[in-house]
């Protein structure tokens, strides 16, 4: 039965972490703004916050244990001591790499190094998070040397290894308060119930606390994978020093809270949302594990302590969550949720490390003190090594002639749909726009388009054109014998175009931009005859190559004759001038009235400011990008499902 | 157009630049005067040579984005059904936050106010972002690797009156430049000129230890800039940052770092040195019973 687990665990992991890598990848190729969810409001996501800061707190084992052990001299732990350092090292190791895809450049992830701030905290975690991970590294090098038979090394690092370890544990305590004290720089932003001056030691115990609780998590479930027993007594000493620094950390946040008059948030006046978030958070980070853990009744007891330990795990990630990201919703406006993308190469990472530490537990002595992996110890558990096992490059092939091809093709077929999902809808093209700057409200059952709304920086406030008035008005002057009527506005239709988009020129709220794209006409006639009748489209577009352009596009092109005068190589203006300019041209001339409050010398005449939708907007997904088939003429608009943009 | 906003402040032109002590240029920009034309956003755009913008998910509702370093938001007005226009850029703080935070030192604080960002340096770990109170910094999230934009305020966006091009451009003289001391001086004339119009404060003189760009308004403006009221602050018991900076708030605990190093590897090195010794002695006594236990 568990060894099926064990098996299937691995399945799961590798194809989490083969998907994290293609997801990965599309990060470096697309952006973060393709890849994530990330936004200007909320800037630090999923994979800082959960990754870095959650798993570094849910590592601090490595740093407790080596404390107690080699500091404290307390030996009875020493059977956890390289199991402790091993969580340390690869959950360091996956946060960093967590990292790497996280930093907008991380080829430049020396430079702290070289460039120093020592004000800022992120300096001094960088420091700490870099050379602990270098003295845990260290810390695992017996492990190494007692596989290949290296003695003299061996007794060498033994020797060594006190010093390391101070600096290790000083290092430690270190970041874990600085980590927390990322947070003090905002006291506006962050949530009054998460943010305090006293974050740094609130970091610092909590994560010690859950530390420990994780590595009673871990071996409980090693145990059961493995069919191990772990002596009882390091488990519930383990546990009873998590409920003794979880106490510490509980009591901290009550002195906090009522030192600075902040109940009102939980209770009081103030009670939001976000008070139960907080709730919830400290009954599953405190009060539950240190019930558990602090009771010998329960202590002792395996599913109660599963249950503790677990309760603390997820309590301290969510922790970390609530002081990363949920406590700047209320400021920010907007409400962060990572992506499938996101997840996927966050836990596929978590996997890879999970991987590596399977393989470090089956094949080095890292749980010498219990037995396996270290055959002199355990006589008749030796020869059963796991079978499942795909380490090597020979067990790779003995798996594909042998009977686990079809797990190795199961593995590789399952993780295409996985990054598929990571994928999907984004990651796969660069940015577009999402909505045509001149719609009509579908909401409103206006499906003739009679009357269209023009907001080019979607904030809301959109002008009211009323379409159908104008058109009655210009109908009425074409019986009276005006010949340009909608040419007025819709002064340019490409070919095979009803109306083009104003927007396909005038690409920009404020910058004039290129009209004319030879890079989409050279496109357009790749493999076309006609081609060889003009030598090429990059032509100097001025009036005088204007009669190439009308060799096409005479008769498909309603209104092209206004450009004759110009030519091509004039820049098209802004969105806004050329709105205003659509406007105003007729309105300017038939005014009488300036002082009338609807006139177009008012802004407020055009420019009404409608009812704003309220945050519940904002927590709407966003609407999907499309990705463009082939670009012929101008951006792609996508079309929302409300509204129907006028093509 | 520009001249006419200078023209309004007799104390910027005028002799006697030798007897300031601060040269420190700020920005003020009276939201009673906009008319919300964007004519800064423009010119801002057409002198830093800006990008195209567009809509994404990641771009706030602000305007600001990686591709524009000011914005115009528009906010309800003191009587209802009216609006005022607030431009929006970063506060170039006295002490700012920014600049505490940055971990390679990419962004700097100059001697003449602007907070400039050297792009060379950063690494894109976007933490000034988070630690900005005003919430300025934006970020490329379109590229593939970004980097940190914001409003300079720097030589680079100076047109040839030495005002910055969205300065210059303001046909009202909404948003004007000058030293930070003479802008303070002139807000505060302005409110005592017409103290029936104005919300007697001034936005950006004190908050977060002060900031070169400066607001006067008619209604309150603390929700749009993200300035607090002294009460909010005492609220989330932060009261001293009506007055002093979020890296002088902080300042303790950067200083305790050092000593916690020192302190630890003292502490620490003294415990593991003197177990290990009771220990070795304990072993040599009792012979090596123990080491086969453990």
């Amino acid at each position: 039965m568990n060894e099926f687990v064990l098996k299937r665990l691995k399945d799961l992991m590798w194809i989490l972490f083969l998907a994290a890598l293609v997801v990965g990848g599309s990060r470096f190729v697309y952006g973060l703004g393709a890849t994530t969810n990330m936004m200007d409001a909320l800037p630090w996501g999923w994979w800082k916050v959960f990754n870095m800061i959650a798993g570094a707190a849910l590592a601090t084992s490595g740093f407790v244990i080596a404390a107690v052990i080699y500091i404290f001299d307390l030996r009875q732990f020493r059977s956890v001591a390289r199991l402790s350092v091993l969580v340390g090292f690869l959950g360091y190791g996956a946060s960093l790499i967590a990292l790497a895809f996280d930093v907008g450049l991380p080829h430049r992830g020396w430079h702290p190094f070289f460039m120093w701030n020592p004000h800022s905290f992120l300096f001094e975690v960088f420091w700490c998070v870099s050379l602990y991970w270098g003295v845990t590294a260290l810390e695992l090098l017996p492990i190494l040397s007692e596989r290949f038979p290296f003695p003299k090394l061996t007794h060498v690092l033994h020797e060594i290894m006190m010093p390391f370890v101070v600096l290790g544990v000083t290092l430690s305590t270190m970041h874990h308060s600085s980590l927390g004290a990322l947070f003090l720089a905002s006291p506006t932003r962050l949530h009054p119930l998460w943010h305090s001056m006293w974050i740094p030691p609130e970091f610092f115990i909590s994560a010690m606390g859950a530390g420990l609780a994780t590595m009673v998590l871990l071996i409980l479930i090693i145990s059961w994978l493995f069919n191990k027993e772990f002596e009882r007594v390091v488990l519930t000493r383990l546990a009873a020093g998590s409920a003794i620094f979880l106490s510490l950390y509980l009591v901290i946040k009550v002195v906090d809270l009522t030192v600075h008059n902040k109940w009102n948030y939980v209770f009081g006046a103030d009670k939001s949302w976000e008070s139960q978030v907080f709730l919830v958070e400290i009954a599953l980070q405190a009060i539950l594990p240190i019930l558990i853990f602090s009771i010998p009744v329960l202590r002792r007891s395996k599913p109660c302590l599963f249950i503790g330990s677990l309760a603390a795990f997820l309590g301290l990630v969510m922790h970390r969550l609530d002081v990363g990201i949920v406590g700047y919703f209320r400021t920010a406006e907007r409400v962060y949720i990572p992506n499938a993308g996101e997840f996927i190469l966050s836990f596929g990472l978590l996997a890879g490390a999970g991987l590596l530490f399977f393989f470090l537990i089956e094949k080095f002595p890292v749980l010498s003190g219990i037995g396996f992996g270290c055959p002199e110890e355990d006589g008749h558990d030796s020869h059963q090594q796991p079978k499942v096992s795909i380490w090597t490059l020979q067990e790779a092939l003995a798996l594909l002639k042998g009977p686990g091809t079809e797990r190795v093709l199961v593995i590789a077929l399952l993780v295409i749909p996985l990054a598929n999902i990571g994928l999907k809808g984004q990651g796969t093209s660069a940015f577009q726009p999402i909505l045509s700057p001149v719609y009509a409200s579908i909401q409103s059952g206006d499906t003739m388009r009679e009357n269209l709304r023009i907001d080019a920086n979607r904030n809301g406030d959109y002008v009211d054109f009323g379409h159908k008035k104008h058109q009655e008005v210009f109908q009425e002057k074409y019986r009276l014998g005006e010949k340009e009527t909608c040419v007025k506005c819709h002064h340019l239709t490409l070919p095979k175009d009803n109306n083009t988009v104003c927007r396909s020129c005038h690409s920009d709220m404020q910058v004039p931009m290129p009209m004319f794209h030879a890079d989409r006409h050279e496109e357009r006639f790749k493999d076309d005859d006609q081609r060889a009748s003009f030598a090429s489209f990059d032509l100097d577009r001025r009036k005088q190559n204007f009669e190439a352009c009308m060799m096409c596009h005479e008769e498909t092109m309603i209104g092209l004759a206004a450009y004759a005068p110009k030519g091509f190589d004039q820049m098209a203006p802004g969105f806004t001038q050329a709105m205003h300019g659509n406007c105003m041209t007729c309105h300017r001339l038939e005014e009488k009235d300036p002082t009338d409050p609807f006139s177009t010398g008012n802004c407020l005449g055009c420019h009404r400011p409608q009812p704003k939708p309220a945050i519940a907007a904002e927590l709407q997904p966003k609407e999907p990008f499309l990705v463009p088939t082939k670009p012929i003429r101008g951006p792609v608009i996508i079309p929302a499902e409300k509204v129907d943009p006028i093509l | 157009m520009s001249k006419s906003a200078e023209d309004e402040l007799p104390v910027l032109d005028a002799q006697g630049k030798s007897k300031r002590k601060s040269k420190t240029k700020a920005i003020l920009t009276d939201a009673t005067k906009c008319i919300g034309c964007e004519r800064c956003v423009q010119g801002c755009v057409e002198q830093n040579d800006l990008p195209q913008d567009f809509p994404a998910h990641f771009k706030s509702n602000d305007g600001l984005s990686g591709a524009r370093y000011t914005s115009i938001v528009e906010v309800p007005g003191k009587d209802p059904g009216t609006s005022r226009f607030v431009r929006r850029q970063c506060m170039h703080c006295a002490d700012p936050t920014c600049v505490a935070a940055c971990l390679v030192g990419a962004l700097t604080k100059s001697a003449d106010g602007p907070v400039t960002y050297d792009a060379d340096k950063c690494i894109g770990c976007r933490y000034c972002m988070l630690a900005c109170p005003f919430s300025i910094p934006r970020y490329e999230y379109e590229k593939a690797l970004p980097y940190i934009r914001k409003c300079k305020m720097d030589e680079t966006c100076r047109v040839a009156g030495g005002a910055p091009a969205c300065t210059s451009s303001c046909p009202t003289g909404a948003t004007v430049f000058g030293l930070r001391e003479d802008l303070i001086t002139e807000a505060r004339r302005r409110i005592d000129e017409r103290p029936e119009l104005y919300v007697d404060h001034i936005w950006g003189e004190h908050e977060f230890g002060g900031t070169s760009v400066i607001y006067i308004s008619d209604s309150s403006l603390g929700d749009v800039l993200k300035i607090p009221t002294d009460k909010e602050f005492a609220k989330r018991a932060v009261a001293s940052l009506t007055h002093e900076s979020i890296p002088h708030l902080v300042h303790n605990w950067v200083m305790v770092t050092p000593f916690q190093f020192a302190g630890g590897l003292a502490i620490l090195g003294t415990i593991a040195f003197a177990k290990r010794r009771q220990r070795v002695m304990a072993e040599t006594a009792s012979g090596k019973d123990e080491e086969d236990e453990s």
